[in-house]
């Protein structure tokens, strides 16, 4: 998987290739045992201590339907966490971001994946995503063209995109 | 009127370029129609039957003389020479091609203006109280909160993609005119006990096809937690509302499935979060707000003109009646432009009365423009030594039919002339109606009664919320209108209450008549059409139309 992400350079945003596999809900994951893998966070909430206990890195892909309010600390520990996109209409990513960094003082990256479109890129990096995948619908120049296109001061008054 | 700095006017062009570019990668090909719906839905651009549609937004329906021209001028350069004003106080045009409409809107930008949030999955335009500042039943100006909560929602990065359109209302008058009850979240402003503003807030109300009644959330709530309650009711909102089925998306689905009590439980929740990360409105926030809408009008030492001023003419005096009202400073005067001449649909202006309309304004008014939920228009302050005037000048055009508050003062959708989602025409049912009922002294005596008729379940007539209502229904490729009655927008808000069978096309009028036969037979001294039928019930209305003809 490819992502653009977020960097401390001048220029903002780098192309790269993620460490993260994703692992399906049904996939046996014991012949990956030590790549970096990504697992929903339905499996790993059906057994916390199998994942716990994992030495090697891994993360969680949060999807439309999660319930965030209450989480528990190792998910909060993880260096980044994927925000699953299944449509780009579907928004419910955006308020598990906030939930995420707001709520919860989440630091680490979060990665938007899935289906990805440049006209979107703005509205989540405003609420919190720092990485987001190249799926092929865009490319990664026409990408960085639509990031910060509705740029605002960071200390703009109450519009919402600005808080962040 | 808030004026916008630098960084409003910076932001504006950006994002007219992001659509320039939005519009250009689709016509050449780079953009699917599918992709570029839902961006050009949300700069205002629908698909309608003949031509896109672009609807202009006006915050919370005001507007200056200076905005008026460059609505006419877009009328008539990009359009054909009208604009038609909607329910939620915004402009439509009907007929600009899809490639102009970023120049169009560049000339809108020029002047403030432009189309971002008018649709789409989204927080929709901000509705309000189009006599706010001038009327005596004033608590507070909504319009400094209003605008508040405009720039908290656009771009909103968190709820640009709800599960379903979002509109908020809010008002602040005792008389509610902005129909708050039947808005996602209607806001009621007034204070508490030590004078602070504080927010009665409403959830979950609506028409369309399952109209309800909005239900109390939050009583008194702080002006200062406006904002971080706006955004955790939203937040609930956008991560539990149905997304499987476009009918069962709004909030007010959520709201019913859940109930109001566990519904507030998650909002409380979330809103503990929202207050600490949230902006907390500061005194200095409003302050500097409310210093964009005051207004000082010296009282003048005139004789209050009443309504039956002696020595002038009878067309003079039955507009001052009708379509004027008190002024909460004395010598000046409310004033409602009607567009609803049965010249032309209800709600449409050309560009030669917008053109008017803003002189008059000028003249008269400081350049001061209302739209109205009833798709007309208000001068707010005018002082009364030039009522005559203006009363002349607005006749010259059309636009001062005594009307306002009469039957013939109906909300009417674009219907099948227009719409693409339309089972019926609306327009026919609008002139068949005034063709019948042409006789203001009748109009008069029946006092406000209010006709509202929509195209289609979707109901952007209102119809649910009128005395009389009036659906369009498809049998088998013929129209047939489906009347309902008793239904209120304003507090206390009801949905109405379905007659009986649905009738030919060619029966409305007959029908509507002996609904009102009803009504002025059975009334008591004083009663209103819902006092009558509360009083005796649907059936007297019901054995009347459908009588057969005698
Ligand atoms: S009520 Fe129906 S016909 Fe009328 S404008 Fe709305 S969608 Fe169109």
């Amino acid at each position: 998987m490819q992502l653009l992400r977020r960097t401390d350079s001048a220029t903002g945003y780098q192309a790269e290739e993620s460490v993260w596999t994703l692992l399906g809900d049904e996939e046996e994951f014991s012949n990956r045992a030590e790549s970096a893998i990504a697992i929903s966070y339905t499996r790993y909430l059906a057994e916390p201590e199998l994942w716990n206990a994992r030495s090697a890195p891994w993360t969680v892909v949060i999807d439309p339907t999660a319930e965030l309010l209450d989480v528990i600390p190792e998910l909060l520990a993880r260096e980044e966490i994927l925000v699953a996109f299944p449509a780009y209409t579907d928004g419910r990513g955006y308020s598990h971001a906030a939930t995420l960094r707001q709520h919860h003082g989440y630091k680490g990256g979060l990665i938007a994946i899935g289906d990805i479109r440049r006209d979107q890129l703005d509205f989540m990096r405003h609420s919190g995503f720092t990485a987001f995948e190249v799926t092929g619908n865009d490319s990664v120049a026409d990408m960085l063209t639509s990031l910060g296109e509705l740029e605002m001061p960071a200390d703009h008054r109450l519009y919402s995109g600005a808080a962040l | 009127m808030y004026q916008y700095d630098e960084h409003d006017r910076a932001l504006l062009k950006k994002r007219l370029a992001q659509f320039r570019d939005q519009t250009h990668r689709y016509l050449a090909g780079g953009l699917s129609a599918d992709e570029y719906k839902q961006l050009r839905l949300r700069n205002g651009v629908y698909e309608q039957l003949h031509a896109p549609m672009l609807r202009v937004a006006i915050p919370y329906g005001m507007f200056t003389s200076d905005q008026m021209r460059s609505l006419a001028k877009v009328a008539d350069e990009y359009d054909r020479g009208f604009g038609h004003m909607t329910t939620r106080q915004n402009m439509q045009f009907n007929w600009i091609p899809l490639e102009r409409i970023p120049d169009a809107l560049e000339e809108l930008a020029e002047f403030q203006m432009h189309a971002i949030q008018t649709s789409g999955n989204c927080i929709r335009n901000i509705t309000s109280d189009p006599l706010a500042g001038a009327i005596g039943d004033e608590i507070e100006d909504p319009r400094p909160w209003c605008e508040l909560i405009r720039q908290w929602s656009t771009f909103h990065p968190e709820f640009n993609w709800l599960p379903r359109k979002f509109k908020i209302a809010v008002t602040g008058a005792r008389n509610d005119r902005a129909a708050i009850e039947v808005h996602d979240i209607g806001l009621r402003l007034r204070h508490d006990d030590n004078g602070e503003s504080v927010f009665d807030v409403w959830v979950g109300g609506g028409l369309g096809r399952t109209p309800v009644v909005g239900k109390l959330l939050r009583e008194g709530l702080a002006g200062a937690d406006l904002l971080t309650y706006l955004e955790a009711t939203l937040r609930v909102y956008n991560r539990a509302g149905r997304r499987d089925n476009l009918y069962k998306a709004r909030i007010k689905i959520l709201v019913n499935a859940l109930g109001i009590d566990a519904f507030r439980e998650q909002v409380d929740a979330e809103w503990e979060v929202t207050r600490k990360t949230v902006r907390t409105l500061e005194g200095v926030d409003i302050d500097r707000m409310r210093g964009f809408f005051a207004k000082t009008l010296e009282p003048q030492n005139l004789v209050a003109v009443t309504p039956a001023d002696s020595g002038q003419s009878p067309a003079y005096n039955g507009w001052l009646k009708q379509n004027t009202r008190e002024h909460k400073v004395p010598g000046y005067r409310v004033v409602l432009i009607s567009l609803k001449a049965a010249l032309r649909p209800a709600g449409d202006i050309t560009s030669e009365q917008m053109r008017l309309v803003a002189d008059l304004a000028d003249q008269y008014c400081d350049g001061d423009i209302r739209s109205t939920h009833d798709q007309n228009l208000v001068l707010a302050h005018v002082p009364v030594q030039h009522l005559k005037a203006l009363w002349g000048a607005l006749d010259a055009l059309e636009l001062a039919v005594p009307n306002i508050g009469t039957l013939a003062d109906m909300i009417v959708c674009p219907g099948l002339d227009f719409c693409s989602l339309a089972n019926a025409t609306s327009i026919s049912i609008w002139d068949q109606i005034n063709e019948r009922f042409d006789d203001l002294d009748y109009l008069h005596d029946l006092g406000d009664v209010k006709v509202r008729i929509s195209g289609c379940m979707n109901a952007c007539g209102h119809h649910h919320v009128a005395d009389i209502g009036i659906l369009g229904v498809d049998k088998k490729g013929v129209e047939w209108y489906q009347l309902t009655l008793g239904g209120r927008s304003t507090a206390g808000a009801r949905i109405g209450q379905r007659i009986g069978p649905a009738v030919a096309k060619a029966e409305v009028a007959e029908a509507v008549d002996r609904i009102l036969l009803t009504y002025t037979d059975l009334r008591e001294e004083g009663e209103t059409f819902v006092d009558t039928l509360d009083r005796v019930g649907l059936e007297p209305f019901k054995e009347r139309v459908y009588a057969v003809a005698a």
